[in-house]
């Protein structure tokens, strides 16, 4: 492999190559807990995306961002993938607790956020793009997602577990994901799913037997590339998400024997943050500022930090680990929400981005307050 | 073999490489701005190097997305979408095969489809005129789902219908002035066998105000609707109604639509007549006035609100402070102000300019106390001949002209003057009278409706 | 096996996915692009057990699952593939340039003009005046008047004998050719792209001329000035900047690379370019002025051309018109039966008038079978300003196109083949000084 680095599966998103640069003091609060955080926060992409877009130069016109769209898919299904390779390689004893403990916070945070905004909605009577109670499920699904943290070695062991939390809650998120898309895009669901995993299971075993036929380096980044389009593709195609096709991906190329989930692994990762920026840039250039967007984030950003704070408790009475050292881990939204969203947004095809504009600006706000909550535990490490 | 050594990047060797690409682009960007000066003489408007490739993305000639958005649009909407049947109007002109044998393409029989939307669970919009009739609803096999006219605009020819009940939800509204041109929208309407949605092109327009509409209106320029139609912005919103306005479509806001709606609720009175008669001011007549724009008031009607206050041979220049340059104009500005809020009008009489108020005034005023509304004369064994018609009365709204042989008046065949005055004064005011007219070797039936509460000579 | 069972199940994918939602797909770019990708990767690499190039696999996977036959590929969606036209012709020619080494070229500059101005300009004549005299018994339209048929005989030839420089330095590129006959023809064909880009506006102002149409306003010559001295110009500039950047940082090769042939896709057309000339003339400074060390940047082409040229060439396949084939099938093959012949007969007598070796150089004409976009393009052009005749000149174009891009590049790597210089790129040529000069069939003694 070119780049000579081992392959990290089961890390986070945001995984940077460099180390976080020194003048960022917003990761130094999760430095001190043993976290290592993003170097780029969301914030910053989605205000670079919020000054190329429409709304500030207009780099970048509204058509573009419609026909940005394949590259949309492209990058969620890689984030699928990255959340299937997780999945598939976690072997440690207690995953399964760990699982439903994120299960849990992940439906609690959803039913706190999909309720009151639904009553909210339904009371001030914001005008729409789909159904008030399909808007407050997705807003729902969109806020429960949490950023997963990469653990650096001298963190404590409750740190590491409440990291494990955070990146767990993905995966049912990838299935809630996947209901509330298609049933935005009015297919029917259980049939569009099905379609979905088996289309994503016959992709990820043609890759797999494929990646390590390849002959050289540029004919196996063809098929890693083909891989990740076809997988994009067929959510996009069947009006599912790419998420889901991503994950079961994944999954496939973890648990077959051979080197699948290590190539694609790494040659993905070069591209993961190029992508996920992208996808943050085009969030972010697609915010339309109504009063309405003001309606529906501000609540939001609230709601979801109730959730999350109860549902860190709930997951700490579950697991053990202190509840105000998961509020701090939980509490930031990641890019996971925004990259729902942006799919929801994809197969609504309206130029009304409510929807997206809501959470994309919740998530930015959140983001900002989740560095400016106090960091408990600074003793930890 | 003796190969050449590899380049090393020592400082020398890289500085002489980027010294002669810095040649390089010097001397290509002196050749392209001499050349550039030459190919391109006028000045270059700003070439958009950045918008162009991104949006040459977009513009892929998608009209198999356009198709689609067509069809997903009208599942969206049609539920909230009814074509009313109206029955035929004004004039009925009698045919025979000939005439249909040599107009094949002609179409006779004069019945309207209007497509109307809702806006609650039993009322819908639609563009109706004031006298039409709803005979029932297109595409729907139940007999007992009516519709009926519950009030109409007779300006603005804006008509609140009842329908059958159904849940309604709300409809999404886009205006006017938020729609982007040049853009394509849908336009609904009503054919015999039910809707039609086909998309129109709205081309880049200045919108216009026009007397009739609070907000202005978009000009459709070129595209071929019939009035009546709906407009809807590919994604469902609700754009407004065409119009004809000036001699000319337009699309009227949903806005102003449903305004109108919501005024015949509450208000269901008919335009404030001004009670005079204008006319459009000719360079003669501007000479002769002196004044150099507005209209002419042809007659002042006793009895109006302009009784008094103005005269034949003036000149209005302004209504509240808007100069007017048509009758239409005048009189419609004049007709829509409903109830009793005065208008001031500017006024130029014999050269010298004043100012006055007109104040509103319900219901109709008496166009004339003439007592000639017709006349008859005999004609023995055939019927009465009409020598004259007064213009105005409902003979005329009829059509009936001087010279028409009335064959046939109620009951009565070939009558005489008195009969036929009989048979006028028999009829109850508001009531249809059937005759029987013969003109120019052709025969037909006409109704005419007495005026109600009027002298029945009329 | 395992190849031909990943083949089998992604087809089996798009197949079933096509079934159970064809017609409600929401979208199909990214599906067509990742199916496109990997399936005609592997047909590519069928046609190479076979020794054929591998571009006429993607062809044929393109003409296989293309709308006239399987319609796995409808026709949206090839489309929607065309939209990497742009950056695979600007990669192409800047690879061609980068190959191109003038100090190593400059000895036979004059074979090569001779055996270039030569072979084009007097396949042209005869062929234009066979047009002219054929033009009854050809189903194009009437023109009108005999200067008129003159003109847009003119006109159809130089469509007609157009070469494409793009499948040509394709099938250099992908089978790692380098050697006398590949340079000869690298040469031709690019001197043949600028002689009839003249010829074509030439020939269409002869046309408008007699043909009453409307003359533009801009002079033709400062037209053309701007389109070929403007366009290297341009390139120039921009190959110059990659050249800086390539020295200065060079990092992430493959993705600048990318990009800078994506800015010359766009920029181009808006400025009124010509791509080719000015990709070419991007590869030509960056690989004689300042020419990177190592292979990096031939590591990073290798990696960023090769998903780019497959789709490019499984949408070329998926967009040939098979149904004009069917329309006007034996004039487009009479057509270039006598094209390929005259070719070969100029060729062979400006060889040796140049003096230059028989073998190679007498295959020469092997190269010049191919044709592409830049024909189709043309026409279209035609067409669209003489409806008349250029609609029915277009269709057999489109025809002729369609045949020269399947038989083409298999045509020209027998012939590379045959003069041993497939695989040749491994060879070391940081210094142009290695190779030594054409003619050489003395020298021609294996180099490493």
């Amino acid at each position: 492999m070119p780049r000579g680095d081992a392959p990290e599966i089961g890390r986070d998103v945001l995984d940077p190559r460099d180390p976080a640069p020194r003048w960022s003091w917003l990761p130094a609060r999760r430095a001190a807990l043993g976290l290592s955080a993003s170097a780029a926060p969301s914030l910053m992409f989605i205000l670079v995306g919020l000054g190329l877009g429409p709304a500030a130069l207009g780099v970048l016109p509204a058509e573009a961002l419609t026909r940005l769209d394949p590259v949309v898919s492209v990058a969620l299904a890689t984030l699928g993938v990255f959340i299937g390779l997780g999945l598939g390689a976690m072997r440690a004893p207690g995953t399964a607790a760990v699982l439903l403990a994120a299960s849990v916070e992940m439906a609690l945070t959803m039913v706190v956020v999909t309720g009151a905004m639904y009553v909210l909605l339904s009371r001030w009577a914001v005008p729409l793009p789909v159904d008030a109670a399909l808007f407050s499920a997705i807003l729902g699904v969109c806020s429960s997602a949490s950023a997963a943290m990469r653990v650096t070695e001298r963190a404590a062991p409750d740190v590491r577990s409440a990291a494990r939390i955070a990146d767990m809650d993905d995966v049912p998120l990838v299935v809630l994901a996947t209901f509330a898309v298609t049933a935005v895009a009015a297919r029917p669901i259980g049939e569009a799913t099905l379609l979905t995993v088996a289309a994503a299971i016959a992709a990820g075993t043609a890759g797999w037997l494929l990646f390590e036929r390849a002959r050289g380096a540029p004919e196996r980044s063809v098929f890693v590339t083909g891989a990740v389009l076809l997988l994009g593709g067929i959510g996009a195609y069947l009006g599912s998400s790419p998420l889901l096709s991503g994950c079961v991906a994944g999954l496939i190329w973890v648990r077959t024997p051979g080197a699948a989930d290590r190539i694609i692994g790494a040659d993905l990762r070069r591209l993961q943050h190029p992508l996920v920026a992208l996808l943050l840039i085009v969030a972010g250039a697609s915010i339309q500022w109504t009063l309405a967007l003001l309606w529906i984030s501000a609540p939001l950003v609230l709601l979801r930090l109730t959730g999350k704070l109860l549902a860190s408790a709930a997951a700490a009475w579950m697991t053990g680990v202190p509840a105000g050292l998961l509020a701090t881990i939980l509490v930031p939204p990641g890019v996971i929400g925004v990259a729902v969203a942006l799919n929801v947004q994809q197969v609504l095809d309206s130029p009304n981005t409510l929807l997206l504009s809501g959470v994309t600006v919740a998530a930015g706000v959140s983001e900002l307050l989740s560095a400016l909550l106090p960091g408990e535990r600074e003793d930890s490490c | 073999m003796g190969p050449m050594p590899e380049p090393r990047r020592s400082g020398r060797r890289l500085s002489r490489e980027t010294r002669l690409l810095i040649v390089t682009i010097t001397v290509s960007a002196v050749v392209l701005v001499l050349l550039a000066r030459l190919r391109f003489p006028e000045p270059p408007r700003a070439v958009e190097i950045t918008a162009q490739p991104l949006e040459r993305l977009a513009v892929r000639a998608s009209y198999d997305e356009l198709a689609r958005s067509v069809a997903r649009l009208e599942e969206s909407i049609a539920p909230d979408l009814i074509v009313l049947r109206l029955a035929p109007q004004g004039v009925s002109t009698p045919q025979r095969l000939s005439d249909v044998l040599a107009r094949p393409d002609a179409s006779s029989s004069g019945v309207g489809h209007v497509p109307a939307v809702r806006i609650d669970g039993a009322t819908a919009i639609a563009s109706i005129d004031p006298g039409a009739r709803i005979t029932g609803i297109v595409g729907s096999s139940d007999p007992s789902a009516t519709a009926g006219i519950l009030a109409v605009d007779p300006i603005r020819r804006i008509a609140r219908v009842r329908v059958p009940e159904r849940p309604a939800r709300r409809l999404p509204q886009r205006l006017l002035s938020e729609l982007a041109t040049p853009t394509y929208v849908v336009a609904v309407e009503g054919t015999h066998a039910g809707l039609t949605l086909r998309p129109v092109f709205v081309g880049r327009a200045d919108r216009f105000a026009s007397p009739r509409w609070t907000r202005p209106l978009l000009p459709l320029g070129g595209a071929v609707v019939t009035r009546g139609a709906l407009f809807f912005t590919l994604d469902g919103a609700f754009l407004g109604s065409a119009v004809v306005e000036d001699g000319m479509l337009a699309i009227v806001g949903a806005r102003d639509l449903l305004d109108t709606a919501e005024r015949l609720t509450s208000m269901p009175a008919p335009p404030a007549d001004p009670g005079l008669a204008v006319q459009p001011l000719t360079v003669a007549l501007s000479f002769a006035t002196g004044a150099s724009r507005g209209v002419v008031v042809s007659e002042v009607f006793p009895g109006g609100p302009a009784a008094g206050v103005l005269e034949a041979g003036d000149v209005i220049t302004e209504l509240d402070g808007q100069t007017v340059d048509s009758p239409e104009h005048v009189l419609l500005r004049l007709g829509t102000s409903y109830g009793d809020e005065p208008v001031s009008i500017t006024v130029v009489r014999n050269g010298e300019t004043r100012s006055a108020t007109l104040r509103g005034h319900r219901g109709p005023v008496p166009a004339s106390t003439d007592d000639d509304a017709l006349t008859f004369a005999s004609v023995p064994g055939a019927g009465t001949a009409m020598t004259a018609v007064h213009p105005g009365s409902p003979f005329e709204a009829a059509g009936l002209s001087a010279g028409d042989l009335i064959v046939r008046a109620g009951n009565v065949s070939a009558p005489t003057p008195a009969q036929v005055r009989r048979a006028i004064a028999d009829t109850d005011p508001g009531d249809f009278l059937l005759l029987a007219v013969r003109r120019d070797d052709r025969q037909r039936v006409v109704a005419v409706q007495m005026p109600p509460h009027t002298d029945a000579a009329r | 096996m395992g190849r031909a069972a990943g083949l089998g199940l992604i087809f089996a994918t798009v197949v079933l996915l096509q079934r159970f939602a064809g017609r409600e797909a929401l979208s199909t770019v990214a599906l067509a692009l990742g199916f496109a990708l990997v399936a005609a990767a592997l047909m590519g690499e069928l046609a190479e057990r076979l020794r054929l190039p591998r571009l006429s696999g993607y062809l044929v996977f393109g003409l296989l699952c293309g709308p006239y036959m399987l319609n796995l590929i409808t026709a949206s969606m090839a489309r929607e593939l065309q939209i990497v036209n742009g950056l695979a012709i600007a990669l192409i020619a800047f690879v061609a340039g980068l190959e191109l080494n003038i100090a190593h070229l400059r000895p036979q500059l004059r074979s090569m003009l001779i055996v270039g101005l030569l072979t084009t300009l007097g396949v042209l004549t005869v062929l234009t005046l066979a047009i002219w005299a054929a033009w009854p018994w050809l189903p194009f339209g009437d023109p009108g008047g005999s200067i008129a048929r003159l003109a847009a005989s003119l006109v159809t030839a130089t469509l007609v004998v157009s070469f494409s420089p793009t499948v040509t330095i394709a099938v250099i590129a992908e089978s790692r050719a380098r050697g006398p006959l590949t340079e000869l023809v690298l040469a031709i064909v690019v001197l043949a792209d600028l002689i009839l880009i003249l010829v074509f506006a030439l020939a269409m102002q002869l046309a408008r001329w007699t043909m009453g149409a409307g003359v533009s306003d801009v002079n033709i010559l400062v037209q053309l000035s701007w389109e070929i001295a403007g366009s290297l110009a341009f390139g120039a500039i921009a190959g110059a900047l990659f050249a800086i950047y390539l020295n200065a940082i060079g990092r992430e090769l493959t993705l600048a690379l990318l990009g800078l042939c994506i800015v010359l896709a766009m920029v181009s057309p808006a400025l009124r370019f010509e791509l080719i000339l000015a990709s070419l003339s991007a590869g030509l400074v960056v690989g004689n002025i300042a020419p990177p060390a190592g292979d990096q940047l031939r590591r990073a082409v290798e990696r960023g051309a090769l998903p780019v040229l497959i789709v490019f060439f499984a949408a070329a396949g998926a967009s040939l018109q098979l149904d004009a084939l069917a329309l006007v099938g034996t004039v487009a093959l009479g057509l270039a039966v006598v094209r390929l012949g005259l070719v070969r007969a100029f060729a062979a007598y400006a060889v040796r008038l140049a003096r230059l070796p028989e073998f190679p150089a007498g295959m020469v004409w092997m190269g010049l079978v191919s044709q592409a976009g830049v024909t189709l393009g043309l026409a279209a052009i035609v067409a669209e300003e003489f409806p008349a005749w250029g609609s029915m000149v277009q269709t057999v174009i489109v025809a002729l196109t369609g045949l020269h891009v399947l038989g083409g590049p298999i045509v020209f790597r027998a012939a590379l083949a045959r003069a041993g210089e497939l695989d040749k790129l491994d060879v070391e040529t940081v210094s142009a000084a290695a190779s030594p000069p054409f003619p050489y069939p003395q020298a021609r003694a294996p180099e490493h």
